[in-house]
């Protein structure tokens, strides 16, 4: 009966079903972001166990702070966007909104209005008042059985039991617009936020993030937001029905399991899972359970170390992650309303709380890793949308499978994918690649000369081959920047809602997604990059002439204008379909042929290529050592400054080149025939054929 | 020439996780200061167009780093070409005081710069806005390091309330043009010879 209710509310609507969507959007959108999913079907059992005992002075409270206006304050806990265009239809303060609504979702709105039934609310968005009732009482709920889970041992068993029975239970009452006002009645722990004026619920998005950022105004936000409102219902209308399909349920709380893999469910997939959904959908891909369920009392325990720890008086010197943690606590979303002091009256919100436990619990679980800063940006988010111990093995999961390494203390694995990430931008994105490499040797305009130069200049490609490689091992500056991306997989680099698709296809595809969009941000900036590259290339004409000292400038500037639009250029994709529908789903990019297995195989590459090059800098007796050192790390500079040590340099590289190959004909032979080891394992890639061939008639011309 | 020519300066900010980097660099540049800022990870940079001494004008680049000490492996590639290091510790923070140092000596092994004795470091002691009770770095403490650590410039500052804060970069951004056409030469050996024979003409015009 559920079911089909829900189904009726999203598709039942001539305009597409959307009108429903609202309510279980704001509803449950809010609710998990506010607290993890699972919890929040614990809380509608304790709910139904306990009754609403304490929330009930809570709501009380809330109607005080704010009064009459009931509704709005639920839009500035779980601000949605939903709630808000709805709310602005008959409302005062939010004519803006209105307008924004006006057309062809206006429609869809009214409807759905009509179908919450809510006539108190009359004056804000019928659906989202409902929905963001519930959602804050959902969400206090949550809280404070969170609060109560923590302390309890048995986490795991206790949820999955009242998973189990809750689900009946949320989902009648779920499609119920009185059991909204039940719910209403509850709401504890969110009660602190009510706080918030009503003004600013509208600056908040559907997760409490700020919409608006240095890059991104409010209105940008909202108008986009509009339309993206309706693409998301569409989409939600298209996952039940392929639930359904599989005899799923299709209930935002009791989400449990997810079709098998299949190339429908990717496309879904990559054109966004249900907000509400998200929790457990990645949870569901990433496998979590089944590492949850190997380590049933881990998390607990760990809890309990801590508490143990807090009561030690040196603990700081002996856990020095603890301080690095608590400096970054309020450093992770200072923009997210569920993480700001503010919103609770001063007290340390409870997101806050679990971001810690996370944090603390992972250094002492994995004391390899410890605490590396990026990993509160992945915690953080993951507590918007799954409870604190999936948050926690969703953590482990991420920094394992997904970015092996990365968060090492030595941050290797950051390294060896940016390396991977480089030799991507070298084969599929070339007009870039000379901006990323030429900073070092040449302008841009030189730069395929300059190649041609190489490829002749060495005969036994050795030197060729080394000198191509040597970005693996000293990484071009841009890679601080995108190193960031992958550290903390978009978190603060990207828009959310553009962050949130990408992490929908990180679990269900793997980590190669992240490279692929990687190459998609910069393929997206090309244009960008080209612009300032027309522009430099006059400047360089007109005064190369005159102005020797241009020469190093123009490089610099290129550096920096690179850097400069890697750095700010993902900030201002605000829609996620500028990069689905422009990159990831355009079969003719080439790099979209990037597998996993692909670049599992590239980060060997990688990893083998620094490997060998690392031991031989680092380890080799002093004097061959410094020269291969200076050679490397200052390029041309020693050589032209001193000659005699450049030559030395010049010669120690080459036999250490030769010694090298010597290995890799050994070991690698394939490898050292291809040149790199990306080209080797996409040989068989449509584009690889013609790059050859171009390389060929490169060859050829100066042979 | 030198004068109205656009040199590039940059500038690269270390200092433990917390100790106000990206607020100082924010507020040096675009003059705001705001509790929101986020952990920085990998780096952050901004330029910002500087007049130095009232004739010359200079791009400033400013390099904002992760705190986090294993961050250092990463920045490494971005150290070399640097004209100034501003030190930064957080003055209610005796670690950070402490890692002063540390930062130095991991900046000068890896920027590769020509003379280590003289490149210009700056040393600022950040959030002297704090009440006098939380403040655990003396002032004696400070002096006394960046005397040894070749009388380099110290400001105490402020980035919440921009106490010296440009005062501060004023002296960055001239210690870093003097540096930067101090490196002239070997700057441009980078290049080859068709470009050097017009490396005298501007080493000379570029004395400032």
């Amino acid at each position: 009966m559920q079911k089909e209710q829900s189904r009726v509310s999203y598709g039942g609507n001539k305009n597409g079903g959307l009108e429903k969507p609202p309510n279980f959007g704001p509803r449950n959108i809010p609710r998990s972001p506010s607290v993890p999913s699972l919890y929040a079907e614990k809380s509608f059992n304790t709910l139904n166990m306990s009754d609403q005992m304490l929330n009930r002075p809570m709501y009380e409270d809330q109607t005080k702070l704010i009064p009459g206006s009931k509704t709005r304050l639920e839009p500035d806990f779980n601000p949605s966007p939903i709630q808000r265009s709805p709310s602005t239809i008959g409302g005062n303060s939010n004519l803006s909104v209105i307008d924004m609504y006006g057309d062809d979702t206006e429609s869809q709105m009214a409807s759905d209005e009509s179908d919450d039934s809510q006539p108190t609310d009359s004056n804000t968005p019928t659906n989202g008042i409902s929905n963001n009732n519930n959602n804050n009482n959902n969400n206090s709920c949550v809280e404070n059985n969170k609060v109560n889970m923590l302390d309890d041992k048995n986490i795991p068993k206790l949820m999955h039991r009242l998973s189990l029975s809750d689900n009946n239970k949320y989902k009648t009452t779920h499609d119920n617009d009185d059991d909204d006002e039940e719910y209403q009645t509850q709401p504890i722990p969110k009660s602190p936020r009510v706080n918030i004026s009503s003004k600013d619920a509208e600056n908040f998005d559907r997760y409490g993030f700020k919409k608006q950022t240095s890059y991104i105004t409010e209105q940008e936000y909202d108008i986009w937001w509009r339309e993206y409102y309706s693409y998301c219902n569409r989409r939600k209308n298209k996952w039940i029905q392929l639930m359904e399909k599989y005899d799923l349920s299709a209930n935002d709380e009791s989400i449990r399991r997810f079709p098998p893999k299949s190339e429908k469910l990717k496309r879904y997939v990559r054109k966004g899972i249900p907000a509400e959904w998200r929790g457990n959908a990645w949870w569901y891909f990433a496998n979590g359970q089944q590492l949850l369920d190997e380590n049933p009392s881990t998390y607990p325990q760990l809890l309990l170390k801590i508490d143990h720890i807090n009561t030690l008086p040196d603990k700081e010197t002996r856990y020095p992650d603890l301080e690095i943690i608590e400096r970054d606590l309020n450093r992770t979303f200072p923009d997210n309303i569920h993480f700001q002091k503010e919103s609770y009256q001063n007290t340390e919100p409870e997101m806050i709380k679990s971001l810690r436990r996370v944090l603390v619990a992972f250094s002492l679980y994995n004391t390899k890793i410890g605490y590396c800063q990026s990993m509160n940006f992945l915690a953080g988010l993951l507590l918007l949308f799954l409870d604190e111990e999936k948050s926690f093995w969703m953590l482990v999961l991420l920094t394992s499978k997904y970015l092996p390494g990365v968060h090492n203390v030595n941050l290797e694995g950051v390294n060896i994918d940016q390396g991977v990430l480089m030799l991507c931008v070298q084969e599929y994105l070339p007009e870039i690649w000379e901006y990323v490499v030429p900073s070092q040797k040449s302008t841009n305009n030189k730069s395929n000369l300059n190649k041609l130069m190489n490829s002749g200049f060495n005969p036994n490609h050795t030197n060729n081959k080394d000198s191509k490689n040597e970005f693996l091992f000293k990484l071009p500056p841009v890679t601080l920047c995108t190193a960031s991306w992958f550290m903390s997989c978009f978190v603060g680099v990207l828009p959310i809602e553009v962050t949130l698709r990408i992490w929908d296809c990180l679990f269900y595809e793997g980590s190669h997604f992240l490279f692929k969009v990687s190459l998609g941000i910069l393929k997206l900036s090309e244009g960008e990059l080209l612009k300032g590259k027309h522009h430099n290339s006059l400047t360089h004409y007109s005064l190369n002439g005159n102005q020797n000292k241009n020469k190093p400038n123009n490089a610099e500037e290129n550096e920096i204008e690179l850097f400069q639009i890697v750095q700010s250029f993902p900030k201002k994709l605000l829609n996620p379909n500028d990069i689905f529908e422009k990159i990831i789903f355009k079969k003719r990019i080439t790099f979209n042929n990037l597998d996993q297995d692909e670049i599992d195989r590239c980060r060997k590459y990688v990893t083998d290529q620094r490997q060998k090059h690392l031991p031989l800098t680092d380890n080799k007796k002093s004097s061959s050592h410094t020269n291969i050192n200076d050679n490397l790390n200052s390029e041309g500079s020693l050589l032209s400054e001193t000659g005699d040590t450049g030559f030395k340099a010049l010669n120690i590289q080459k036999a250490r080149t030769m010694k090298q190959n010597h290995k890799s004909d050994e070991q690698l032979s394939e490898t050292q025939s291809e040149g790199y080891g990306f080209k080797r394992s996409i040989t068989s890639v449509n584009w690889n054929s013609g790059l050859k061939e171009r390389v060929r008639q490169i060859r050829g011309k100066k042979d | 020439m030198s004068t109205r020519k656009k040199n590039i300066l940059k500038v690269i900010i270390l200092g433990d996780s917390g100790v106000g980097k990206t607020s100082l660099m924010h507020r040096y540049v675009n003059d705001k200061y705001s509790q929101q800022y986020k952990a920085t990870i990998g780096a952050d940079f901004l330029t910002k167009e500087v007049n130095i001494d009232s004739d010359k004008v200079a791009t400033m680049q400013v390099w904002d780093t992760a705190g986090q000490e294993r961050f250092q492996s990463l920045g490494v590639a971005f150290y070399r070409g640097a004209d100034c290091c501003v030190l930064v510790y957080d003055v209610t923070n005796t670690k950070s005081f402490q890692s002063i140092k540390s930062w130095r000596d991991e900046f000068l092994v890896h920027a590769n710069v020509s003379s280590p004795e003289t490149f210009p470091f700056v040393l600022l002691g950040n959030k002297i806005d704090a009440d006098d009770s939380k403040k655990v770095v003396s002032n004696k403490d400070a002096q006394d390091l960046a005397a040894s650590l070749g009388n380099i410039p110290l400001f105490f500052t402020s980035a919440k309330t921009a106490i010296n804060v440009d005062t501060a970069f004023q002296e960055i951004a001239r210690s870093a043009l003097q540096q930067n056409q101090n490196d002239a030469d070997a700057f441009e050996d980078d290049f080859n010879d068709a470009i050097n024979i017009q490396l005298d003409n501007d080493t000379n015009s570029c004395s400032c």
